[in-house]
């Protein structure tokens, strides 16, 4: 079996049972969703993580809920906490440190909750939900100077034209082309960092130094 | 002159807040929480012309696609049906309940409509449309008190024209408005 067999982004909506699959956190249908899963017009990303009334932890990534928005006035900081929903909104280019080694800029928007574990167990849900996108919607990979912010690079994915299966093909790509490509800006001169994917199976040494990187 | 505020940047919605709607550009989140022992809020569907009551479970993501006739019981005494998914997220935690709904909006987001089935017979009752379009997603849930006032407001409007069924009145969203014949009928149903 390939490594990227590992990541499964199925794009059927009606390949779940309209009935016997209501309930999306059962256990025997969350795991149709550990990648992103197109369901009717939305897009739905579920993991099990470790989770309680503060913190969030991903057995594979570690602590997760840092992440960082770009706006007009530079990077800020927001935490995804539990029990509160957080909206990044359509167009802000975002990133969670470790996790994916890009800027990922979305043309809707990203909602995210974590729900701490029930009782007696330790892994919680963490639910993103994004619209599905349709048309000339889509979303791009980009690269901001992490000294001087310039945008560096940015490969954009016709995500509403191609739909969600190319979706890691395209990241992959978008990352590798990255990586090959100049990381200097030609603004101040800082040589940036190497980017990564969201998935850890491919990581090189380089790549795992990165991702602990930034 | 004062300086711009500046681009909202993105939302946060705790949970644990009082319930109510918040606007989040396309998403329209409702954050409720009940207590462990309030009359639970199951989800419905029509599918084809029987009700489907989905189990309560602590934990429980459900979707509701664009075009499927739904309610929850004892908090919404109408069947909604929407040009825009739907979707129910149910946790419950040793203090609380806490239900989260998702409207997912957007362009093609035009009508949500409301209607009663007759208990016997299933025949729709009373619809009515509302132009989400023109007046936007939120302000149907505010809207649509008239005509659950107007389903209630004489038996004429709850009795089934093909079996002659009178359906039970009805409420609407918002338990903090309701009246008292509301409250009752949210109690029943």
């Amino acid at each position: 079996m390939s490594e990227m067999s590992k990541i499964t982004t199925i794009e059927i909506d009606d390949s779940l049972d309209r009935l016997g699959d209501w309930d999306f956190f059962d256990e025997k249908v969350i795991g149709k969703f550990s990648g992103f899963r197109a369901a009717s017009g939305n897009v739905f990303g579920l993991r099990r993580r470790i989770i309680d009334r503060e913190s969030i932890y991903d057995e594979k990534k570690g602590p997760y809920g840092d992440m960082f928005e770009l706006a007009p006035g530079g990077i800020h900081h927001v935490t995804v906490v539990p029990m509160k929903f957080h909206v990044t909104n359509a167009g802000t280019p975002h990133r969670v440190p470790h996790s994916f080694g890009y800027w990922h800029i979305n043309d809707l928007d990203e909602v995210y909750v974590a729900i701490p574990a029930p009782e007696g167990e330790t892994r919680g849900h963490f639910v993103v939900v994004m619209q599905k996108p349709v048309g000339k919607e889509g979303e791009s990979f980009a690269w901001y100077c992490e000294a001087c912010l310039l945008l560096i690079d940015e490969y954009r994915f016709d995500h509403g034209r191609l739909g969600l299966n190319e979706f890691w093909r395209a990241e992959m790509e978008a990352v590798a082309r990255h990586n090959e490509g100049d990381r200097q800006c030609p603004e101040c001169g800082h040589v940036n960092p190497l980017g990564y994917t969201w998935n850890t199976v491919k990581d090189t040494a380089e790549l795992k130094a990165a991702r602990l990187h930034w | 002159m004062s300086g711009s505020p500046g681009p909202i940047l993105g939302f946060d919605f705790p949970l644990d807040a009082p319930n109510g709607w918040h606007e989040a550009n396309r998403y329209l989140l409702w954050t409720g929480h009940f207590a462990l022992d309030a009359p639970p809020v199951a989800l419905q569907e029509r599918i084809e012309t029987r009700t489907e009551t989905l189990p309560l479970r602590k934990r429980s993501l459900s979707l509701v696609p664009a075009g499927t006739p739904h309610r929850l019981t004892h908090l919404a005494g109408f069947w909604r049906t929407s040009d825009a998914d739907l979707i129910v997220l149910r946790a419950e935690l040793p203090e609380a309940i806490y239900l989260s709904l998702y409207v997912s909006s957007g362009p093609l987001h035009h009508a949500d409509r409301i209607a009663w089935y007759c208990e016997r017979c299933g025949n729709e009752l009373a619809p009515w449309s509302y132009d989400v379009g023109r007046y936007g997603a939120l302000a149907f849930w505010t809207k649509l008190i008239e005509p659950v006032r107007a389903f209630n407001a004489g038996e004429a409007a709850r009795t089934c024209s093909t079996c002659g069924v009178v359906h039970p009145p009805a409420y609407g969203f918002d338990a903090g408005e309701d009246t008292d014949g509301e409250r009752l009928a949210r109690a029943g149903w």
